[in-house]
């Protein structure tokens, strides 16, 4: 097949994947939790500048253009419209991410082909995938700023010239006061950069680093934001999840091995699957009477798996790296290092599966070049060459089982999120009582009528019954 | 193909036969086919035990009546089929929240249904959900002094 025909295919295979995960995120009503509240507070704002204005100066955080955002579609919603726009937006948000992730990986010939399929799969298998695709704040800015990260990749790849220069600096403008998981932009874009994929140059660089400059200071010395304290939220420490006063007790004093337990175990979330939002599953489970559950051991195997075969493919690249000489593999492991370790010191104030939603992506990338390279030595080609049949079909038989966990694992995304449409449409049978609680009812006409408007949506779904589904599901998706 | 293309195929077997599987899963979701959802439909007892608010919600606003019997089929609640109502639906699930809204929608706990739904509540071993009948007592009906002399589901 032709190198055009290898890469149709790989299109193809992304339009399925995204399509699926756009018929999952349908099946889910706009929740109540995190979604509603903040459409109501839309109502109250006269414009989006009002909005970006108002959220400029939140405690602890600098979200402007995610307010800004919601604020966008609340008002193209025109008072009716919300589980479309909301949606709508969100798969758009999917479809971008597919469509950037299989740009980046540059496929070409059949090895790059079953290798990205392979890579697909874990992209939305991996337990970091799901927080950006069940939810909705009612943007999920986490998967937006994932496909901003990617998207500066696909800059630093591509031929450059003032106007990717530009893009730069915009996508780095809309990731970092979106979420503060967008400054990991900046550090796709200096990795790239130092790894000699130069689609950005150096005045681009230079350009992203003095924005850079200027969030910090706008951000620290004129908004005085400052940072998130160890009293936002509960947060989850080894076998157990600490609320803010227990953290305060345990930490108040000296936070820092907090934190450094929180870089350390997302570094270990991303690569080995465990712990999940800082809690350790694997001690709990084996304490319990149920014992450890497969879906557990199937998450762990088939990353760490994978995490091997990422260390070995970086491994032998590097004398090369020492040499400053990069292939395009080699660059690629490199940029998803990176990124995976930013998004890790990102989530030092506390941890969850939602924030790593970034590094989970550019993992799958990174996985995407290790298979490859995997692949590529059945047939002899370098870097390795394996010649004897029990070495190919051994090689062969390890992928496959790879491949066949993160299957699992991608089934298993669909699987909580129709577990995810159950509870949202049931939580809003009650959802005046649930704003009472909030202390969010609302406060005037105009406010009752969008409650209502989404509350006569969300239930008119058809959303399936979790007693419909197998009963081994429960054990095997973790 | 070549040998390096079979090769990779078969190692990447799964992950193709995964994007196969839900490639026809689409197109035979937007030909009405589901695979992913198997909704069959649910009596209002049905839903009730299986805490489905918003089905038990919609049931009741087409007019199906909260104080009729419905049939629960075998393996929901018991290895037989039963004949129940949904607030006995609610009970035998120990699900407080459910018989809380099947009351604000017009299920009845009276002279009748008292006695019944209490004993039941007993042998299920659930505070709250008796505490919540009792609430609903009516002043003239006494909690009954031995179950064994009252009809219950089982």
């Amino acid at each position: 097949m032709s190198e055009r025909r290898w890469r149709l295919a790989a299109w193809a295979v992304a339009a399925v994947m995204a399509a699926s995960v756009s018929v999952s995120i349908l099946a889910i009503p706009v929740q109540t939790t995190d979604a509603l509240v903040p459409i109501l507070q839309a109502q109250e704002l006269p414009s989006v500048a009002a909005a970006i204005r108002a959220s400029a100066g939140n405690e602890g955080y600098f979200r402007p253009l995610r307010i800004g955002q919601i604020q966008v579609l609340y008002e193209a919603a025109n008072g009716q419209h919300f589980y479309a726009v909301y949606k709508g937006f969100h798969v758009f948000l999917v479809c971008a991410l597919f469509a950037c992730f299989v740009h980046v990986l540059r496929v070409r010939d059949g090895a790059d082909f079953f290798a990205a399929t392979i890579a697909m799969t874990a992209l939305t298998g991996i337990h970091t995938f799901l927080g950006g695709v069940s939810e909705a704040y009612p943007v999920n800015h986490f998967l937006e700023t994932s496909v901003l990260c990617l998207f500066a990749l696909a800059l630093a790849r591509s031929h450059g010239g003032w106007w990717v220069d530009l893009l730069a600096g915009l996508t780095f403008v809309l990731a970092a006061g979106t979420l503060e998981s967008g400054l990991i932009v900046g550090a796709v874009l200096a990795m790239a950069w130092l790894v000699g994929w130069r689609g950005v140059s150096w005045r681009g660089l230079l350009l992203v680093t003095l924005l850079g400059g200027a969030y910090a200071y706008l951000r620290f010395e004129i908004l005085a934001t400052g940072l998130p304290t160890l009293t936002e939220r509960d947060s989850g420490f080894w076998t157990e999840r600490l609320s803010p006063a227990q953290l305060q007790a345990r930490f108040g004093k000296n936070p820092l091995p907090f934190y450094a337990y929180n870089v350390m175990s997302s570094l270990s979330s991303v690569l080995f699957a465990e712990p999940r939002a800082g809690v350790w599953a694997v001690p709990l489970q084996l304490t319990s009477e149920a014992g450890l559950t497969p879906g557990t051991l199937l998450n762990i195997g088939s990353s760490t798996v994978t995490t091997l075969l990422l260390l070995v493919t970086a491994a032998r690249r590097v004398p090369a790296w020492l040499r400053l000489e990069f292939d395009d593999a080699g660059r690629l492991v490199l940029v998803v290092l990176a990124v995976i370790g930013a998004n890790a010191a990102i989530s030092y104030g506390y941890t969850k599966d939602e924030i790593l939603n970034t590094a989970g992506i550019f993992y799958a990338a990174a996985a995407f070049a290790a298979i490859r390279e995997m692949l590529r030595s059945v047939a002899g080609r370098p870097p390795y060459t394996v010649v004897t049949t029990f070495g190919q079909v051994a090689v062969v038989l390890v992928l496959f089982a790879l491949g066949s966990g993160w299957v699992v694992r991608s089934a298993g995304l669909h699987y909580h999120m129709r577990h995810i449409a159950f509870d949202v449409q049931n939580e809003w049978v009650d959802v005046d009582a649930w704003l009472h609680e909030q202390h969010a009812e609302p406060k005037n006409a105009a406010q009752r009528r969008i409650v209502q408007v989404m509350r006569d949506d969300a239930m008119s779904r058809q959303v399936t019954n979790p007693f419909f589904f197998p009963r081994w599901a429960e054990r095997w998706f973790q | 193909m070549n040998r390096e293309a079979v090769l990779a195929a078969v190692a990447a077997l799964a992950s193709l036969a995964w994007t196969a599987a839900v490639a026809v899963s689409i197109a035979l979701s937007a030909a009405g086919v589901s695979l992913l959802d198997p909704d069959p439909p649910l009596s209002l007892t049905e839903a009730a035990a299986l805490r489905d608010q918003a089905e038990v919600h919609r049931l009741v606003r087409r007019g199906h009546d909260p104080n009729a019997p419905y049939v629960v089929r075998r393996d929901l609640l018991r290895s037989v089929p039963y004949v129940m109502t949904p607030l006995e639906g609610a009970v035998a699930e120990r699900r407080v929240d459910m018989v809380r809204l099947l009351v604000d929608l017009g299920a009845r706990i009276d002279d009748h249904t008292f006695p019944s739904l209490w004993c039941f509540a007993q042998g299920r071993h659930d505070g709250d959900v008796i505490a919540l009948i009792e609430a609903h007592r009516p002043s003239a009906t006494p909690v009954p002094s031995d179950c064994t002399r009252v009809n219950t589901p089982w």
